[in-house]
């Protein structure tokens, strides 16, 4: 076991001429919430896409807990659970149908470990009264909350959230918020989230990492960003980033 | 056993789609309206006439005659439904996360998609059998291109030989459709280039039957290069009393099964098709 959960090395990636990313390094170590900030069009999804290998990078090498993305693909991701971009289920099937279909694809665990589990994660996100229910029944915050359900069917020791709290009222904010702070210290597990909600992120991570135009700007702890900012919001720090001055 | 796993997701969620069981509830109600249609022209004919329909040869003539045009449209939309619609809504990212690779994805999207086919058209035959028994005249009746006529056992297995090589048919049109699906990646782009290659394909084949001196070899390889010909006309060929042009029909229907396979299956594979 790697106290490395995701290890980002020199990574690069162009589509077509364009370079979206361009030789980014950075870890997150095991039991962090690290938060994955930068302007919009700075190349997030796209660095997340590569994290869980739905694209392949140009150049350099991505692991999670030291299973290299691309070439053990299938040792990598059993140990990551993900929502990218949004968290999009069937609709013409139940959230608890959705996650057994889902929980099916699992190899470690027999039939009725499967259908624990998907009862167990349901319960976990407050979904066990509503799981018998269409998913285009549902709000926004309830399939957010039903993609963190399916992140979790695979036991993993890593998730990866990409702009989790869209769309999300205060109450979902907070519920959502109170879940992740649960999964860390009661799961150990270790999250890696990229959000534009700078504020929501302050009270959730101990970790940045901050990209812009496709390049690390800079990586640290939260104090040490906020030492940066003169008021001590995220907000200054990442806008002093962002701008160089 | 991972394989079997991710075939049994995708089976599941295949059928729990509405448009899924509609195709299915159509087969029965196609095969009335064939019955119907097929009773007013016996009514007008002898027994002798080669366009004379009884339960014996009905099987063999809703499938070559009506159903297979249904069964491509049916292809396109499994297609729709499992691919595009899939890759477009970002459903199939909720698999690719998971820990199998593209390859076995796609692999699966092809078996669950011929396999619903074998499923349909299974239902399409023991249902013509079965309706065609009740409802259409016992007699016995010439087939395409034999001089005698056939008994009951003879037609049950002219029937099932027929329905094998129109499997076969389908799983090359399985394959273009795939390939066609994986460079279109629309819903509409995807069924219009379907619906175009269909119907191109149909009046090419005319055009070249008109145009060309149809006894030559390279006019046959030319004719059965084209599926939708081997789907209205080949299969009757091949289990003509004596067979013609077996291995320009036979290799042009691997030829369509391989190729486009491993193209789509390349299409699917290559990650950066999904930026």
């Amino acid at each position: 076991m790697s106290s490395e959960k995701i290890a980002v090395k020199n990574v690069s990636k162009k589509i077509g001429k364009k370079t979206i990313l361009e030789n980014i390094s950075f870890n997150v170590h095991e039991g962090d919430i690290c938060g994955f900030i930068g302007p919009n069009g700075a190349g997030k999804t796209t660095m997340i896409r590569v994290i869980t290998n739905l694209i392949s990078p140009t150049e350099g090498e991505v692991t999670i807990d030291g299973a290299n993305v691309v070439k053990e693909r299938k040792t990598a991701l059993l140990k990551l659970g993900a929502i990218v971009e949004e968290p999009i289920f069937f609709p013409y099937m139940s959230g608890r149908k959705n996650l057994q279909n889902l929980a099916m694809l699992n190899p470690a665990m027999s039939k009725s470990e499967q259908k624990e589990k998907v009862e167990e994660v349901l319960k976990i996100v407050d979904l066990q009264d509503r799981g018998s229910d269409k998913v285009k029944t549902y709000s926004l915050g309830m399939k957010q909350r039903l993609g963190i359900a399916q992140s979790l069917l695979n036991n993993p020791e890593v998730i990866i959230l990409d702009e989790p709290a869209n769309g999300l009222d205060p109450m979902g904010m907070r519920d959502l918020r109170e879940l992740i702070f649960k999964l860390q210290k009661e799961e150990k597990i270790t999250f890696f989230i990229s959000s534009h909600l700078l504020d929501e992120l302050q009270q959730l991570c101990n970790r940045f990492v901050v990209i812009n135009k496709g390049k690390l700007i800079w990586q640290g702890s939260k104090d040490e960003l906020e030492s940066m900012g003169k008021s001590g919001r995220l907000e200054d720090a990442f806008i002093k980033l962002v701008s160089g001055c | 056993m991972i394989m079997k796993q991710l075939f049994i997701s995708e089976w599941q969620r295949l059928w729990n789609r509405k448009s899924t069981w509609i195709s299915f509830m159509l087969i029965p109600l196609a095969i009335i309206i064939a019955i119907k249609h097929y009773i007013k022209i016996d009514a007008l004919i002898t027994p002798n006439s080669p366009k004379y329909v009884s339960c014996l040869n009905f099987p063999s003539v809703i499938l070559g005659n009506e159903s297979i045009l249904f069964f491509d449209v049916i292809i396109i939309l499994l297609i729709i439904m499992a691919v595009t619609s899939e890759y477009r809504k970002g459903e199939m990212r909720m698999v690719m996360l998971r820990s199998f690779s593209f390859s076995e994805i796609f692999k699966v999207k092809y078996l669950v998609t011929l396999s619903t086919v074998f499923l349909l058209l299974i239902t399409n035959f023991i249902l013509s059998s079965f309706l065609g028994y009740l409802a259409l005249p016992k007699q016995e009746v010439k087939f395409p291109y034999y001089s005698n006529k056939f008994t009951i056992n003879e037609s049950m297995i002219y029937n099932i030989k027929y329905y094998v090589i129109a499997f076969l048919v389908l799983a090359a049109v399985v394959s273009v459709i795939m390939c066609i699906s994986m460079m279109c990646k629309t819903t509409i782009g995807t069924l219009s280039a379907s619906l175009a290659f269909i119907l191109v394909s149909t009046i090419l084949s005319e055009i070249i039957s008109f145009l060309m001196d149809n006894t030559s070899q390279i006019y046959n390889i030319l004719y059965f290069s084209f599926i939708t010909r081997i789907q209205y006309i080949g299969v009757e060929t091949l289990l003509a009393q004596t067979p013609q042009q077996v291995g320009i029909i036979f290799t042009s229907i691997a030829f369509h099964i391989i190729v486009f396979y491993l193209i789509a299956h390349s299409l699917f594979s290559d990650q950066d098709c999904y930026c």
